[in-house]
C-alpha cells in the first residue's frame, strides 16, 4: 500500500493508455473512491465491487493449473480477449471465493463458444444465461445450495458466481446497457443452480450432463439463454400421466414455434433453416422426479413423453408461425417443408388438425432436478431463438485441488 | 494546616488539572487504500484503418449493403433515390438485389463464419468508392 499522501487518482484511465499489462495498477484509491472509479469506467454493475488488488487475483491463480496468460476465448462485440488472470479478477470483483476459479474458467469458455452467440447478449429480448452446474463432489466442495430456493440470492456460491457471468459480459463482451445492451427489458442476473445430484443417483437419471454428453459424477457447467420462463407448476397426482399431462398442457401453451423454426421475414433470403439446437430446459423437484421414476420413467421417457403430449394442431403451428413471420404472405408449416427450412415430416398432409410438435425433438428438452424436495413443482425455462443455445464445458480442476480444498468447509 | 485539608487540596488541585486535560477525539477510523488492476478484456485485433472519405460522391460508386432486417432495403432504397436525385453522376449498386445471398446476418444458421467471410470481397468486387450499409432491426 503507499501512502494517503500520493496522488489519488487513477494513473489514467484505461482508455489514453490502450494496453494496462495484466499487473499494471489501474487505480489508488478507497473504497468508495474505487467503487466510484469502477463504476464511471462501465466495469461494475452499479452493486460494489470487491476490490481486485494482484494480492487477491493471486489467490484464484492457485486455484488452477493453466498459466494467467491463457487465453480463455474472445468476446464480441467488445472484441476483447479474456485470460485467466482476467477471469480471476472479475471473480475477485462478483465476490467470490478463490476456489470458485475452476467453475469461473469454465464459465468463461462456454460463453466464449461460437454457439452461444454471447454477441447477442444485447439484443431485444434481453435474456439472461441461467448456468447449471453438475458434479455432486464438488457441488459440496464449494458450499452450493440446491435446495429450498435454489435460484434466490443468499448463498455465496450459487449468487456470486451468477453475478461474474454478468461482469464478465460487461467487461469481456462489453455488453453495455444503452450502448451495446439493447434489451427491451432485460434481466437480472441469476443464480447459478446446482443440480441434485443425490436425487438423480437415486433414480437413476441421468444428470444434465451426462444429458449433454459427459460422464456421470465429471464437474461440468451448462449455460443457456432464458428468453421466458413459465411459473412454477404444481403438478399432483400417483400416476406418471398425471404430471405430464399437466406440463405438457404447459409447455404446448408457452412455446413460440417462430423461436426456433425459421424466422423467414427476417432473413429475406431462403438459407435459414431451423434451429436443431433450440432448447427447453425443466426444473423438477425431487418430488415430482421421484413420482417419474417410480413409474418407471428415464429421463429419455419423460423427454419423448412430454414431446408427444405437446404436439399441437397444424392449424394452432401455422397462427403462431405467423406471428413471427414478416413478410406479407405468412408461411405455414408446409410452405416451409417447401423451402427446406423445415424436415418433410412437418408436412405430411395439408390436414389442419394434424399434430406438430412446438420443439423439433425430444432430445431438446433438458431436465434438472433440483429445489426444495418437499415441494412438488416443475418451472420451464425457453431458449431465445439462436442466441445462447446450450453449451457445456467440463470444469478442470488442479492435480493438487482436494489437498488444496482441504478444511476449507 | 491538618492531614484533612491536605487531602482536600490534592483533591481540588486534581479536578482542576482534569479541567485542561484536552478531551481526545475518537480514534479516526484509518481508511484503506487500494491498489487495483484492470478488469476489462485485452484489444487483440487491430483497428481496421479506414480509407480517407471522399470531398464529393459526384462520378462516384456507391455499394448499398442490407444485413436483411425488417426494413432496411426500403430504408435504402430511398438512400439510393435521394442520392441520385442530389448528386451528379453517382453510380449506385445495390448489393442487395444483385447479391441476395448475402441478406443475411453473420451467424450459423443463418450463414457459417466461410460464407460470411466471403461477403466482404463480394462487395469489393463491385469496386465501389463507399459502401452504405442498413442495420436495421
Amino acid at each position: 500500500m503507499e501512502s494517503t499522501t500520493e496522488k489519488k487518482q487513477s494513473p489514467g484511465p484505461a482508455a489514453k493508455k490502450l494496453e494496462p499489462g495484466p499487473k499494471d495498477i489501474v487505480f489508488r484509491g478507497s473504497f468508495e473512491e474505487v467503487n466510484q472509479f469502477f463504476y464511471e469506467n462501465l466495469w461494475s454493475d452499479g452493486l460494489p465491487i470487491v476490490p481486485p488488488t494482484i494480492k487477491k487475483v493471486e489467490e484464484f491463480l492457485k486455484y488452477t493449473d493453466r498459466f494467467p496468460e491463457d487465453g480463455v476465448g474472445i468476446y464480441m462485440p467488445g472484441n476483447l480477449e479474456g485470460t485467466i488472470w482476467k477471469v480471476a479478477v472479475i471473480g475477485v470483483m462478483a465476490g467470490c471465493r478463490p476456489e470458485y476459479m475452476p467453475v469461473l474458467i469454465a464459465i468463461a469458455e462456454a460463453m466464449a463458444d461460437p454457439k452461444y452467440r454471447i454477441q447477442d447478449g444485447g439484443s431485444t429480448p434481453g435474456w439472461e444465461a441461467t448456468i447449471v452446474l453438475n458434479g455432486k463432489k464438488l457441488i459440496e466442495q464449494l458450499g452450493f445450495n440446491f435446495r429450498e430456493a435454489v435460484r434466490r440470492p443468499g448463498n455465496q456460491a450459487n449468487t456470486s458466481i451468477g453475478r461474474f457471468y454478468r461482469l464478465f459480459s460487461r467487461n469481456m463482451a462489453r455488453l453495455l446497457p444503452g450502448i451495446t445492451d439493447k434489451a427491451t427489458f432485460g434481466q437480472m442476473f441469476r443464480a447459478v443452480i446446482p443440480e441434485d445430484e443425490e436425487t438423480a443417483a437415486k433414480l437413476k437419471w441421468d444428470t444434465l450432463s451426462v444429458q449433454r454428453g459427459f460422464k456421470t459424477g465429471d464437474p461440468a457447467v451448462t449455460l443457456m439463454s432464458i428468453r421466458y420462463e413459465g411459473a412454477p407448476l404444481t403438478t399432483t397426482g400417483a400416476t406418471a400421466a398425471e404430471h405430464l399431462d399437466r406440463m405438457a398442457f404447459w409447455i404446448k401453451n408457452i412455446i413460440d414455434v417462430g423461436l426456433w423454426a425459421g424466422v423467414p421475414g427476417v432473413t429475406g433470403g431462403s438459407r435459414s433453416e431451423f434451429y436443431k439446437e433450440f432448447a427447453v430446459m425443466i426444473l423438477m423437484s425431487p418430488t415430482i422426479s421421484s413420482v417419474l421414476a417410480k413409474n418407471g420413467y428415464s429421463i429419455d421417457d419423460v423427454r419423448k413423453a412430454l414431446w408427444e403430449k405437446s404436439k399441437i394442431p397444424a392449424r394452432e403451428w401455422d397462427a403462431r408461425m405467423a406471428s413471427y413471420d414478416a413478410s406479407p404472405k405468412k408461411k405455414t408449416a408446409c410452405d416451409l417443408v417447401k423451402l427446406k427450412r423445415l424436415p418433410p415430416e412437418f408436412c405430411q398432409s395439408q390436414d389442419p388438425d394434424r399434430l406438430l410438435p412446438v420443439y423439433y425433438s425430444p432430445e431438446q428438452l433438458m431436465v434438472v432436478v433440483t429445489g426444495d424436495p418437499a415441494r412438488n413443482r416443475s418451472l420451464f425455462m425457453v431458449n431465445n431463438q439462436e442466441q445462447g443455445f446450450p453449451v457445456t464445458r467440463k470444469i478442470h480442476l488442479p492435480a493438487n485441488w482436494d489437498r488444496l480444498m482441504e478444511g476449507k468447509r | 494546616m491538618g492531614l484533612r485539608n491536605g487531602l482536600l487540596f490534592i483533591f481540588l488541585l486534581t479536578m482542576v488539572a482534569y479541567l485542561f486535560i484536552p478531551i481526545s477525539a475518537p480514534a479516526k477510523e484509518a481508511i484503506q487504500e487500494w491498489e487495483l488492476v484492470n478488469p476489462e478484456g485485452t484489444v487483440v485485433v487491430k483497428p481496421i484503418k479506414m480509407n480517407p472519405h471522399p470531398k464529393s460522391l459526384e462520378g462516384k460508386t456507391v455499394a448499398l449493403r442490407w444485413n436483411g432486417k425488417q426494413n432496411g432495403n426500403h430504408f435504402l432504397d430511398k438512400v439510393a433515390e435521394l442520392l441520385k436525385e442530389k448528386v451528379k453522376n453517382i453510380k449506385i449498386v445495390k448489393i442487395y438485389e444483385l447479391e441476395p445471398w448475402t441478406n443475411i446476418t453473420a451467424g450459423p444458421p443463418y450463414m457459417t463464419p466461410e460464407e460470411g467471410r466471403k461477403v466482404a470481397p463480394k462487395i469489393a468486387g463491385y469496386k465501389p468508392d463507399i459502401v452504405l450499409a442498413a442495420q436495421a432491426d
